[in-house]
């Protein structure tokens, strides 16, 4: 027979353990939580400095472009040429577009793209692309010292990266490679899009686009092409078929717009397009189709 | 006894589950890291070689530059438009600037035995950006 007392004593000290041995392994779960949740949450980013270095690398090459006589000297009857024109001359990035000022004791030069030539309606007339969340991505600024023709002058070269410089290298990588070529755009939701200002820094899928001559031109969605924002940039010799997505989404989605080269000359809908019209390596493009597809 | 017997069997146990948790999460964790280093180390390796692209087109002819491959598994492709860098299962774009110089078009497995670096030459010559696999000389 057991005392009364040892009983007690066996059944405290049991209970002390337990206790003591669920604390030690809340404690250790609690420690095994928080390391792993610090090193998980923890992600390498790096840094890259594109658009300074590709804004150098411009300017290298307008430099010693046809538009100097040598280098670094421009040649005001070259500037005369392309003065108020869109085109980007001698030096044309596919995904980055730019913009050249120069300013000689004289006289002003600007040509290449152009950013914010469109107006909102709503608000009579003030540019608003910072709040079309037609996708600004990246812009930067190069400014130097030059000649034109002998005298000095002051360089600005302004280099973009925006939805319409992605999108239109898009279409021009599709119509020189002849296969379909895809890129990852933001769907926005309407909950993002009302919260202005809000810009968008990825490439949007809610966009309309139309070729005005040579040029392509992104417009907002919400507003007819002729009177919203428009932003065009000089793609010449290239069909495209015009483009319109309208679509609100509760969530940001992830898309794929893809753009397909085509054998046929007539914009076809992406529903109904077999492999028999996609134009292959040995076939003339006839025109480049954009379509949305879910990730 | 078997009391105290039973109740550090079961301490032993849950530890070990802890452990083995622990040890799946860093795991998990050295995956994901050693992914990303492999995606940075192919755009690294793109931007690099369209850098040295861009900066020849604006060089002088029978200009070159001698660049030298990660010691992987790599493929680099060259358009007349991009670069296509690919490492392991990672691929990253890179667009140049298009002027009046051709690129030519290539595509080069970086894939040596034993872990040798492949060494890359592009050269300007007659307008014409060539890059190829240096072997003796550039020329």
């Amino acid at each position: 027979m057991i005392p009364a007392g040892d009983n007690v004593q066996e059944q405290k000290s049991f209970l002390s353990n337990t206790v003591y041995l669920v604390i030690q392994i809340v404690l250790i779960t609690l420690f095994a939580v928080i390391v792993l949740y610090f090193f998980i949450s923890s992600k390498p980013v790096l840094f890259i400095k594109h658009m300074e270095s590709t804004a150098l690398e411009i300017s290298e090459n307008l430099f010693s472009s046809p538009l100097t006589k040598e280098w670094a000297v421009f040649s005001f009857s070259q500037l005369n040429r392309y003065h108020g024109k869109i085109d980007e001359p001698y030096a044309r990035h596919c995904s980055i577009a730019y913009r050249l000022e120069i300013e000689s004791d004289i006289r002003k030069w600007t040509l290449g793209f152009e950013p914010n030539r469109g107006v909102n309606p709503a608000t009579g007339g003030t540019p608003f692309f910072g709040e079309t969340h037609l996708g600004f991505l990246n812009e930067y600024t190069l400014s130097t010292a030059s000649n034109v023709d002998g005298k000095p002058a002051r360089i600005s070269l302004t280099i973009y990266e925006r939805s319409l410089t992605h999108i239109t290298c898009l279409i021009e990588n599709a119509y020189k490679m002849k296969s379909k070529q895809q890129i990852t755009c933001k769907m926005p939701s309407k909950g993002y899009r009302t919260q202005l200002p809000n810009e968008m820094k990825e490439v949007t899928c809610r966009f309309i686009l139309e070729k005005i001559g040579s040029d392509m031109c992104i417009g907002h969605p919400d507003f007819s092409f002729e009177e919203s924002t428009i932003e065009c940039r000089s793609l010449p010799g290239i069909n495209v078929a015009s483009f319109a997505e309208k679509e609100e989404v509760d969530v940001i989605t992830d898309m794929k717009l893809v753009a397909i080269p085509l054998k046929t000359f007539a914009p076809t809908d992406c529903s109904s397009i077999s492999d028999d019209i996609i134009a292959g390596k040995d076939d003339e493009v006839g025109i480049v189709v954009l379509c949305l597809e879910r990730e | 006894m078997q009391v105290i017997l039973m109740k550090g069997q079961m301490q032993t146990v849950v530890i070990l589950i802890i452990a083995m948790i622990i040890l799946y999460g860093f795991l998990q964790y050295i995956f994901i890291v050693q992914e990303e280093a492999v995606f940075r180390s192919a755009v690294l390796n793109a931007i690099q070689v369209s850098n040295i692209i861009n900066i020849l087109q604006s060089s002088p002819n029978d200009a070159f530059q001698i660049y030298t491959l990660p010691a992987a598994d790599c493929v680099l492709e060259i358009t007349e438009s991009y670069i296509n860098f690919t490492l392991g299962k990672q691929s990253y774009r890179r667009d140049f600037i298009q002027t009046s110089t051709k690129i030519k078009e290539t595509k080069i497995e970086c894939r040596k035995p034993e872990k040798t670096r492949s060494v890359l030459c592009i050269t300007k010559k007659n307008g014409v950006i060539t890059a190829k696999e240096l072997l003796d000389t550039c020329w």
